[in-house]
């Protein structure tokens, strides 16, 4: 038999038939897949261990000659434990799973699993402000579907500058002269949008004069151009 | 726009904040407890009596944490036009249980008709509820005038706004009382020991709740009956036909 | 005799909303986790969910997505019975459909009365009655 052995992150769970789950999984090299894990019963679903959401685990698993394949073993690798601690995280944190289901077709690539990955382990840390993992996911979300706003350039193609104040169209992504957002707003989507992790957000000095703004703008970045 | 209020968000006051958030639990079990040996069928009036006392206590913490969240988003909250008369008819409402039982009686009085004020609704009840809480309680304690002890939530336009708030048919507030009080609260047991025995909490907690709509309660007189008031500005893309 | 599942962690509470809920007629499982309310439900399957979001372990928004996730359990009317603040940014009612929430009582100002009238609502709609 032809055995899969892969890293993956379960998405979502269905029960299927008497005692069986249907599991979504986001792999790091196989996109995202369907398995059948079998005799999975309810009451015992919490404690089977390496199917758990918030997590990630190494999953071994025998394709399908249809779309859903077998789950013949799974290993919890990192459980993202103290997300379920909070229940503002714990809805954040479904809500980014389904986000990177939608988002995702069949050969997704390894930068969706990172991406996910790195949202989950910074929903797990308390340290880290739920709003700005918000900021950073929605324009890591939008920079990796390839609809990254341009932070940069306004719309007659000339530099953004400080002093000046800008709105933002959500259409063509870009800002132009006249608006509510300033350099203080630019700086922090530049910077939301460049880093690997939300942490460093954290510790941007001020950030709460310009972080709802910035937050409602992506919402609405990703409500325009993502369907989730 | 979010400020962080240092009362609120350092060490004492986050723990606070947390008994607070613990104590709801024992008064709502002694409050449901008291309404389930009502709906049972017991005659014991104590037990509505209990029940309400231990509901009014329930709202006043809530309201007190509903402050310190409002505080801690200044600048972000969600204003909308809101009708003073509704909210205080609301209010009254509420606390005509608490009002029969103090043998108060409760008014509600609005001077004309005016267009809704811009504040944060639920910040605006709790304000007024709070306030409720320790006018009832204090009238309650008081002489009766003419046979009765009356509370009346009034509404008038006033130079900058409508004064909307709670006043009694007693002499009950002074300017000098009130400001006394606002250096006392904290430091001594009553702050306000010419209005109520307690310690008047539900008046500083309304105070701190309007404070985050930037305006705060004085000392205000409504169709000769003395209280306190707030001035809410007038939304001025609302007119009532 | 409709069945309620009750999800509520203090014991004091449960016992007060399990007695009221029987003085009107309904059987009542009152859980204090959300695992033995999986295993409850599992076990016999409940006409309507009350739910408190603040669990220990698994919090009330596991319970409900494991819950829901099931399709012999995704229309069994759930109302939320908690000390959580409703507009909070997890709760807000944009929410409710999706999960299918029927409806989100604020525990410190909910009567026992009030759930009773939401509760009779609940399965009323669904065609369920309590005897």
């Amino acid at each position: 038999m032809n055995q899969i052995v892969t890293k993956g992150i379960v998405l979502s769970r269905t029960e299927f038939g008497e005692a069986d789950r249907i599991i979504t999984v986001l792999t790091i090299d196989h996109g995202k897949i369907r398995l059948i894990a079998k005799g999975v019963r309810r009451i015992k679903s919490k404690s089977a261990g390496g199917i758990e959401l918030f997590s990630v685990s190494d999953i071994t698993y025998i394709p399908g000659r249809g779309e859903i394949g077998t789950l013949i073993s799974a290993r919890l690798v990192n459980h993202y434990s103290s997300i379920v601690h909070d229940i503002d995280r714990t809805m954040y944190g479904y809500e980014v799973l389904k986000n990177i289901n939608k988002v995702t077709e069949d050969l997704a690539g390894e930068e969706y699993f990172n991406l996910l990955n790195t949202a989950l382990a910074a929903i797990n840390d308390s340290s880290i402000r739920l709003e700005a993992i918000r900021l950073w996911f929605g324009l890591r979300l939008l920079n990796t579907t390839g609809h990254s706003p341009n932070l940069h350039t306004d719309r007659s193609g000339e530099n953004l500058v400080t002093g000046v104040k800008y709105d933002f169209n959500s259409e063509d992504m870009t800002f132009a002269v006249s608006g509510n957002y300033s350099s203080d707003h630019i700086k922090l989507l530049r910077l939301a949008i460049s880093l690997n992790t939300p942490k460093a957000l954290s510790s941007v000095k001020d950030i709460d004069l310009v972080l709802p703004d910035c937050l409602f703008l992506v919402q609405s970045m990703v409500a325009q151009h993502i369907r989730i | 726009m979010v400020q962080q209020d240092e009362q609120y968000t350092g060490v004492d006051g986050r723990l606070l904040q947390a008994v607070v958030e613990n104590m709801k639990l024992p008064l709502l079990q002694v409050a449901r407890q008291a309404e389930l040996a009502r709906m049972s069928g017991s005659t014991d009036t104590n037990f509505s009596s209990i029940e309400l006392t231990a509901d009014t206590a329930l709202r006043l913490l809530d309201n007190y944490l509903l402050s310190t969240r409002l505080a801690s988003r200044r600048g972000s909250l969600e204003f909308e036009p809101v009708s003073v008369s509704a909210v205080l008819t609301d209010i009254a409402h509420q606390l005509s249980k608490l009002a029969d039982q103090q043998q108060c009686e409760l008014q509600v009085n609005i001077s004309g008709r005016y267009e809704p004020v811009i504040a944060h609704r639920a910040g605006l009840e709790a304000a007024l509820m709070s306030l409720g809480y320790v006018f009832i309680e204090a009238r309650s304690a008081q002489p009766v005038t003419s046979g009765k002890r009356i509370i009346r939530l009034g509404a008038h336009r006033g130079r900058s706004g409508i004064v909307a708030g709670i006043f009694t048919d007693s002499d009950s507030i002074s300017n000098d009382m009130y400001k006394r009080a606002h250096s006392l609260y904290g430091h001594t047991r009553q702050s306000l020991p010419g209005l109520v025995a307690g310690s008047g909490a539900g008046v500083f907690v309304a105070d701190s709740l309007l404070e985050t709509m930037s305006t705060r309660l004085r000392v205000a007189h409504h169709q000769k009956f003395s209280g306190l008031a707030a001035t809410l500005n007038p939304s001025k893309q609302l007119s009532l036909v | 005799m409709a069945h309620i599942l009750l999800v509520e962690p203090d014991i004091s509470l449960g016992k007060l909303y399990t007695s009221s809920l029987e003085l009107s007629g309904y059987s009542v499982s009152h859980c204090r986790t959300a695992q033995d309310a999986i295993t409850s439900a599992d076990e016999n399957i409940p006409d309507l969910v009350l739910l408190e979001i603040e669990i220990a372990i698994h919090n009330g928004i596991e319970f409900l997505y494991e819950f829901r996730s099931y399709p012999e359990w995704q229309d069994i009317p759930l109302l939320i019975v908690s000390h959580v603040v409703p507009s909070r940014g997890a709760l807000n009612p944009k929410s409710w459909g999706l999960l299918k929430i029927s409806g989100y009582h604020y525990k410190p100002i909910t009567k026992l009365q009030d759930l009773l009238s939401s509760v009779e609502r609940a399965l009323s709609s669904d065609g369920v009655k309590a005897l």
